[in-house]
């Protein structure tokens, strides 16, 4: 299997 | 709850990105990148999902626990709808 790692999720500001 | 229609995600030099569309791009100053597990559960924000559902398929597609998956999916669903990126 894909190793596991927590989802998230990033905003990148402009 | 399901994944918002004015973001559609692009992979760019290997990150997911998701993109703002439509009449959200002008309201938006911000990309969201996702990382695979991330990118896996907005694949499946697609359809209706409850959180419980949610968690159940990472647990089953990453071999983890149940448990587990149930306290990692929460948090990351609160981003996402922190950032309104899930359908009100």
């Amino acid at each position: 299997r894909q190793p596991y790692e927590p989802p998230r999720a990033c905003r990148v500001e402009v | 709850m399901r994944r918002s229609p004015d973001f559609v995600v692009r992979t760019v030099g290997g990150q997911d990105l998701l993109v703002p569309i439509g009449a959200m791009v002008g309201k938006t100053n911000s990309i969201v990148v996702l990382n695979p597990t991330g990118r896996y559960i907005w694949d499946l924000l697609a359809e209706d999902r409850s959180p419980g559902e949610l968690a159940a398929m990472l647990a089953a597609r990453f071999g983890i626990d149940r448990e587990r998956a149930d306290a990692d999916v929460r948090p990351f669903l609160d981003d996402l709808g922190r950032m309104g990126l899930l359908e009100p």
